[in-house]
């Protein structure tokens, strides 16, 4: 016994330790690349969610979690984070279902222009929060660039080691930090109307490539065996372009498969986005404004196609979306507080 | 397959599991399995290499013992019928025939090894002499080419000479010639002295595997936490000659000895470490060659199993050649004994140092680093009488301090020459060497101009505090086995030693995004 | 007298390595982790405007200020990080820039319309004949696209119906 104590002890110091310094040394996306956080938020709160989000910034900046609640009592998550590609979102979806089975998930259909592992970055972004599991391990050898090593997802402190140096206090904090998101949604008030927005080049191959294709089919076999409703959407955004010959690939693609997908650019008028006002970063992103707007509007949609429940009759579920709404009215006040004294939105809350 | 990468710990760690689950009788056919799968990372082309080397020298190891064993069957059966004279005819053939084995597998362990590496260089020689215009064709020179032949080559002598007996055992033999952990960058092992631990049984010794283990972690630091780091600033430096003129070639030869040592060093520790954890012992390779006090002393501390090697297999057979004995004989008779005796020592010497350089690459700036080591050493042994005599009449000359001022002239003078490997271009390293004598840019020193080279404030002070814990380990080691110090401390002072050492390795490595990975040094020799 | 002979002796076999490696030293440096690289070089097409080359991966500041005042201008941030994509638009074509450790380069120009050619005389309009003629390595292609791939540009030009409809410079990034 003291012999096996004696083996098991070190070994325990020695990896409870490294733990411990693991989670010193990796970021905490707290006074940068806030964004990081989104993967690993979704922990909190998973569970009980009939909608589920999926796809890059256009998802996570666009839709409105809370006023799809409070309109129609719709439970739902986002899991974006910038710029994932969609076998990120195929294992993220993998990874949720290990919580909850939603009725229905909603893919944003912009990521299926990238067929190929892009920036190390984003996939920092869109791995690192996840909890240890085999859809990890696959969306990272899936997704890593050529000096990237699949042992650093498992162990991120052999790539943020060299963060020794610029530790800071908040580094100190491994317990975690406020929530930045609002099951998903990045809320943003500021304002920056949409002007001067470049013409886009044509391309010489408007092909999404194999491993989108790939993906989108694994997606979808997904969400049919665990008897998900698999709904396509193209979230409202004017730069980075959406061409039409990508449109026609998506339409027929949907068409030929029964799914559901909705351009939203295609209603304007109907989710009454007006680009002048609902986007904080000309065109790219919507405000809080215009992710109200759309989210009333496709919240609408998706209660006429789907049979989702109404959940602001359920006092349990209400209390805890209460306690989200209050914090979405508070996260509102405090960046119109923020914009009306720095001029500029320069930080979340 | 890199020492400092994660295939070659899961490697290891796999290797090390399996070695001792296995029955003890298979181990030393795991290590073969483990050396050939290592070997095997380099690509078959390299394989194919190591294969040939090894059963050239296995036939001819065969053969050679072959010639002996008849002799003495012959002169044992025959003890009472033979004459002295006809014994020693018989031991002559023997020899003789011995002989034209050697010699058949010498040329071509080493007609490969000229041939991979030395075509190039010698066509773009005989182009620049003759005016020529012949392709210098240029091979890829496989995985530790350098380290294996002289290793094979050392064991074919050494079964001529009767220093060892061959070995039947084509495996075996192989194992000798593969050892992964030596087989990149040496140290370059003998037969006789290798054999007896790689081959023979080991149980599992806790004492052993943490040593072993000890020693692999410290190659590590020495070469993640310094080298890699440090060599940023020294390709800075090299990579813009022009512009790094004068003060900054002070700082080129300062941080490329360190960063040499380090990588060097680091790579030997791993090396023999790993080795260690299966029970095997490698010969060492380095003993603080920076404490030396003169070139020569630096000489026997510094890649000691290479200076061997020259000195056994190079130096005492030209030595003792039958064109080195004329040339004794003819010198002492025209320049008489005193001058006559150093003639064919020098010459030896210079043959000995020529090729040491040569065997480091095939470029002239190798040549000329190993002629002027050659100078260095010949000039300080002829002063060798006059140093005596200073020695005599001054007495501060034998305190410590003098000691100290030795030491740091001597780190000096082999860094000047060291340089020649960084620019690998004669004219521009003595260019670059003289511009020190005409610098005006010392400013660059205190300035904030080494922020601009490629490391950070951060990573200079990771380099100091890595120096630091080499120098103190060093000054240790000159008094005992440091390891066998820390075997004596108690439990929880070995393991947070263990850990500093462990936690230092992964948060201050210059590894993985944003550092380039490098391979060893002498990789590639 | 010995020292004499033995300096004497090294002396020459130092000016014979010299000598002999100035004229014709090895460029093999396969023992060393540290080797030289060679200066970029110019790639063979790229856009010329008003005397100014506007090459990709140069550095945007000292290109934007030589082609004048531009007519608009657009950026989009990159989510999370502190990238900043630029759109400069001038008469005829637009320039892209990107950031890197904030310093912009430039990473496209996409000419517009035909008012606008390129210094091999390639304009948006430009028929299939007079691009393979202007292009050699286009003259290998039958179309529509046409992409000549340099060191640091790639050259695009899309056709329909035999004619240029697009003619886009791309910076090779990866």
């Amino acid at each position: 016994m003291k012999r096996i104590l004696r083996i098991i002890l070190p070994l325990f110091l020695f990896a409870s330790s490294f733990w411990v310094l693991q989670c010193i040394v990796v970021p905490k996306y707290v006074s940068e690349n806030v964004e990081g956080r989104l993967v690993a938020e979704y922990y909190d709160s998973a569970g009980g969610n009939e909608v589920m989000f999926l796809g890059d910034c256009e998802v996570y900046s666009n839709f409105s979690t809370v006023r799809l609640w409070v309109e129609y009592g719709i439970t739902s998550y986002i899991r974006g984070s910038p710029q994932q590609l969609i076998w990120h979102s195929y294992y993220l979806l993998e990874d949720a279902l290990r919580y909850e089975t939603p009725k229905v998930v909603v893919f944003n259909v912009l990521a299926m222009k990238y067929g190929k592992p892009q920036n190390e970055a984003y996939n920092r972004l869109a791995i690192d929060g996840m909890r240890f599991s085999k859809s990890k391990i696959e969306s990272a050898i899936n997704s890593m660039t050529d000096e990237e090593e699949l042992v650093t997802y498992i162990f991120p402190i052999l790539r943020f080691h060299s963060r020794w140096s610029e530790l800071c206090f908040e580094d100190l904090n491994i317990f975690g930090t406020q929530r930045l998101s609002h099951n998903g949604y990045v809320m943003r008030v500021d304002t920056k109307p949409a002007m001067n927005v470049p013409t886009p080049p044509p391309l010489a191959d408007y092909s999404f490539e194999d491993k989108a294709w790939e993906y989108l089919d694994k997606m979808a076999e997904l969400c049919i065996s665990n008897g998900i409703e698999f709904v396509l959407v193209k979230s409202p955004s004017i730069h980075p372009a959406w061409y039409p010959e990508w449109d026609t690939q998506i339409k027929e693609y949907a068409d030929k498969n029964g799914i559901m997908y909705v351009n939203t650019l295609e209603f304007q008028r109907e989710t009454g986005i007006d680009y002048e006002k609902d986007t904080y970063d000309a065109g790219m992103h919507l405000n809080l404004s215009g992710a109200e707007k759309l989210s009333v509007w496709f919240g609408a949609l998706l209660k006429e196609h789907f049979d989702l429940h109404d959940y602001r009759y359920s006092q349990e579920v209400a209390k805890v979306w209460h306690d989200k709404w209050a914090y979405y009215t508070w996260m509102k006040a405090v960046q119109e507080k923020i914009l009306l004294d720095d001029g500029t939105l320069n930080r979340y809350y | 397959m890199s020492f400092i990468s994660y295939s070659f710990v899961a490697f290891l760690a796999v290797l090390y599991v399996l070695y001792y689950l296995l029955p003890k009788k298979t181990q030393w056919l795991l290590l073969l399995v483990g050396s050939l799968v290592f070997y095997a990372h380099a690509g078959w082309y390299s394989f194919i290499f190591i294969l040939v080397v090894a059963a050239v020298v296995y036939t001819a190891g065969i053969k050679i013992q072959d010639q002996y064993d008849a002799r003495d069957e012959e002169i044992s059966a025959n003890q009472q019928l033979f004459s002295k004279d006809e014994q020693r005819q018989i031991k002559a053939q023997a020899k003789a025939k011995a002989k034209t084995f050697l010699a058949a597998s010498l040329a071509t362990v080493l007609g490969i090894l000229a041939v991979i590496k030395y075509t190039s260089f010698v066509i773009n020689n005989v182009n620049s002499i003759i005016g020529s215009n012949f392709v210098p064709y240029r091979f890829i020179l496989p995985m530790g080419i350098s380290f294996y032949t002289f290793q094979s080559v050392g064991y074919a002598a050494d079964v001529y000479w009767e220093k060892t007996r061959a070995e039947r055992n084509p495996l075996k033999l192989m194992l000798f010639v593969s050892f992964f952990p030596q087989l990149v960058q040496g140290p370059i092992s003998r037969f006789g002295e290798l054999s007896g631990t790689l081959l023979s049984e080991h149980k599992f010794e806790p004492k052993q595997a943490a040593f072993g283990f000890q020693r692999v972690l410290w190659g590590f630091f020495k070469k993640l936490v310094v080298a890699d780091r440090l060599v940023i600033l020294v390709r800075s430096l090299i990579l813009d000659p022009a512009a790094y003129r004068g003060a900054y070639v002070v700082l080129l030869v300062f941080f490329y000895a360190i960063q040499l040592y380090s990588d060097f060093t680091g790579g030997i520790d791993i090396a023999i470490g790993a080795a260690e954890m299966f029970g095997v012992v490698v010969a060492e390779n380095f003993a603080r060659p920076f404490f030396s006090k003169n070139a020569a002393e630096y000489w026997r501390r510094w890649h000691i199993t290479m200076g061997a090697w020259f000195k056994d297999y190079v130096f005492y057979p030209v030595s003792v050649s039958k064109a080195m004995q004329r040339i004794s004989s003819k010198s002492r008779s025209t320049f008489g004994q005193k001058i006559g005796r150093r003639i064919p020592v020098y010459l030896t010497s210079i043959v000995v140092w020529a090729a040491t350089g040569i065997w480091h690459g095939a470029a002239w700036n190798f040549v000329v680093w190993g002629l002027l080591n050659c100078l260095v050493i010949i000039v300080s042994q002829e002063m060798e009488p006059a140093y005596k005599k200073f020695h005599e009449k001054y007495p501060f000359s034998n305190t410590r301090a003098y000691d100290f001022l030795q030491i740091v002239r001597t780190f000096w003078i082999m860094g000047f020459i060291r340089v020649l490997d960084c620019y690998q271009n004669v004219p521009l390293t003595f260019r670059q060497v003289a511009s020190v004598f005409t610098a005006s840019n010392w400013s660059v020193l205190f300035n904030g101009s080494l922020l601009e080279l490629g490391l950070s404030e951060a990573d200079f002070v990771a380099v100091a505090l890595g120096c630091i814990v080499m120098v103190s380990v060093s000054l240790l080691q000159e008094k005992g086995s440091v390891r066998e110090l820390l075997a004596a401390k108690p439990t929880v002072l070995r393991y947070s030693v263990v850990w500093l050492a462990l936690a230092s390795i992964i948060l201050l490595g210059a590894y993985g995004i944003g550092f380039d990975a490098n391979q060893f040094i002498y990789n590639r020799f | 007298m010995i020292r004499r002979i033995v300096l004497t002796m090294f002396s020459l076999v130092l000016v014979l390595s010299i000598a002999g490696c100035s004229s014709g030293d090895s460029k093999d440096h396969s023992g060393s982790q540290i080797q030289n690289t060679g200066e970029a070089q110019a790639d063979k097409y790229e856009f010329v405007y008003k005397g100014t080359t506007i090459t990709m991966k140069a550095k945007a500041g000292p290109i934007l200020e030589a082609i004048g005042e531009h007519n608009a201008y657009y950026e989009a941030p990159s989510c999370a990080f502190e990238g900043l994509d630029k759109t400069y638009s001038y008469s005829g074509f637009d320039v892209v820039t990107y950031t890197l450790n904030g310093v912009d380069y430039i990473n496209s120009v996409v000419l517009m319309d035909d008012t606008i050619s390129t210094p091999e005389g390639i304009a948006i309009g430009s028929n299939v004949e007079a691009i393979k003629s202007a292009y050699e390595e286009a003259s290998a292609y039958s179309g529509p696209s046409y992409t000549i791939e340099q060191k640091d540009t790639i050259l695009l030009i899309l056709t329909d119906n035999a004619v240029a409809t697009s003619i886009q410079y791309i910076a090779i990034t990866e």
